[in-house]
């Protein structure tokens, strides 16, 4: 087991949007090397939380990262995959080129190939990305998320709607790169997905955090009703 | 009919025969409509893309004038820009006044809000697509505004045309601060404008010919623009 890093430590987490609650009371310290996983049914808060923690939304309360609260510096060392990629309307590998070069990474039209090679998609560098099938645009997301080496990757259910062939090639880097030491925040509504790559959990439910666990006490035994529901297929409201 | 027959057969000889005049003409049209383009869309991109991407108090209103402005009374800003560069206006000792420079300021002032306003439009909804992924690599705002430029190049392209259009289309403006001084400020619209007036329809009608042809080269160039822009999967 490698040196534990990368805790993640939100305090009395807060989100209101139109005098409404999103996200309330929300007490969580992750401390897992592998990948955590989010779960829970639509609209429970899993997207907003991951973006409260990419500091895309305005929250109250406190969200830290290795002890130093969420700030600019912090999210610099982030990466986030969206559920719908947003791609640059240019080719392939300017998508990767433009936010390396921003950042000003070393040997980053290299490294950028070597990405692009990691996710299959070497052979379509200069094809526009807008032209890229729903699987290959979402690999070509994760590329450019992973092109600033991240320590901290939040992905939105980036494998939701995808081929077999695209899920597994998605599956094996986030794997690879959680070994490596990036702290991988997954959202997904694949019970079997979480079963095959997490290391703990996070359930939520009107956004909350119901039950929080190791991923193998957590289909042992769920301690809240609602994950219980979740987990055996029935709808909960 | 006949008066139309003549006038059309005139016509075509003018342009045939590249008639002096008529290219004189045609040079300055050109040269005066290129250039307030030119200063029009640097000004009005960036300010374009700075409404659309920056989030300040009154920015609605801002935008909403900007929006009223495309529809500036060409003639008004003739006599405007008159009045400023008359020998008794503030800019007067410039010496600008009937000459293409007043010109080309009078319509930089009608096509920077088209300008300015179209790209704002355009590039308020690429704001809108890619505004979480900058945020999310912290993208600065020059960086983002010189993206939102290239990305929405297709789309701003013809917005530049569309300027271009108004520009050399333009009347009222122009013959007020130009004056239609024969070989000096005469542009194709001047002188269609006083050649009809003095009934020689000939030179007015090649002029026409040579406007309607232009306006429809910078129609089928904006369709085709598009259509590249899609067939390439960047639009």
């Amino acid at each position: 087991m490698s040196e534990q890093k990368n805790i993640i430590e939100i305090i009395n987490l807060e989100l209101i949007k139109q005098s409404e609650f999103i996200l309330k009371n929300i007490n969580v310290k992750i401390k897992s090397n592998g990948i955590t996983f989010i779960i829970g049914p639509n609209g429970a808060g899993k997207t907003q939380l991951v973006r409260s923690l990419n500091g895309l939304e305005q929250i109250n309360g406190s969200i830290k990262f290795n002890n130093q609260e969420l700030s600019k510096n912090i999210i610099l060392k982030q990466s986030f995959v969206f559920q719908q990629p947003t791609l640059l309307k240019r080719s392939v590998i300017e998508n990767l080129i433009f936010f390396s070069k921003n950042r000003k990474i070393k040997n980053h039209i290299i490294k950028a190939k070597k990405l692009l090679k990691l996710v299959k998609l070497e052979n379509f560098l200069y094809k526009p990305a807008l032209t890229l099938s729903g699987g290959e645009k979402q690999r070509l997301a994760l590329a450019r998320a992973l092109i600033t080496d991240p320590e901290f990757l939040f992905l939105d259910e980036p494998t939701a709607h995808l081929d077999s062939l695209s899920t597994n090639i998605i599956e094996k880097i986030l794997l690879k790169i959680s070994k490596s030491g990036t702290k991988v925040l997954f959202i997904s509504h694949d019970i079997n997905q979480v079963k095959r790559l997490a290391e703990d959990v996070i359930f939520m439910y009107r956004g909350k955090i119901e039950e929080f666990n190791k991923v193998i006490n957590f289909f042992k035994l769920q301690k809240s009703v609602y994950a219980r529901s979740f987990v055996e297929g029935k709808i909960i409201i | 009919m006949d008066v139309f027959g003549d006038a059309f057969t005139k016509s075509f000889d003018l342009i045939i025969s590249f008639d002096r005049d008529l290219i004189e003409i045609l040079y300055l049209s050109a040269k005066v409509s290129l250039l307030s383009l030119l200063i029009s869309c640097i000004i009005g991109f960036p300010l374009g893309a700075f409404l659309a991407i920056c989030k300040f108090p009154f920015r609605n209103i801002v935008i909403a004038c900007l929006n009223s402005l495309m529809g500036l009374p060409p003639v008004v800003v003739g006599l405007i820009v008159y009045l400023y560069l008359s020998r008794s206006g503030p800019f007067g000792f410039l010496g600008l006044l009937y000459t293409p420079s007043a010109m080309i300021i009078a319509q930089s002032i009608l096509i920077i809000p088209i300008i300015g306003s179209l790209s704002c439009q355009i590039l308020e909804d690429l704001d809108e697509e890619y505004k979480d992924l900058f945020k999310s690599f912290v993208v600065n705002r020059t960086q983002a505004i010189t993206a939102y430029l290239y990305d929405a190049r297709y789309s701003l392209f013809t917005v530049v045309l569309a300027g271009f259009g108004r520009a050399v289309s333009e009347v009222g403006a122009v013959i007020i601060v130009g004056g239609n001084i024969d070989h000096l400020t005469r542009v194709m619209t001047t002188a269609i404008a006083l050649e009809t007036s003095k009934g020689e329809l000939s030179l007015a009608m090649a002029l026409g010919i040579i406007l309607l042809l232009v306006s429809l080269s910078v129609n089928f160039f904006v369709a085709w623009i598009k259509h590249f822009g899609k067939i390439k999967g960047y639009v």
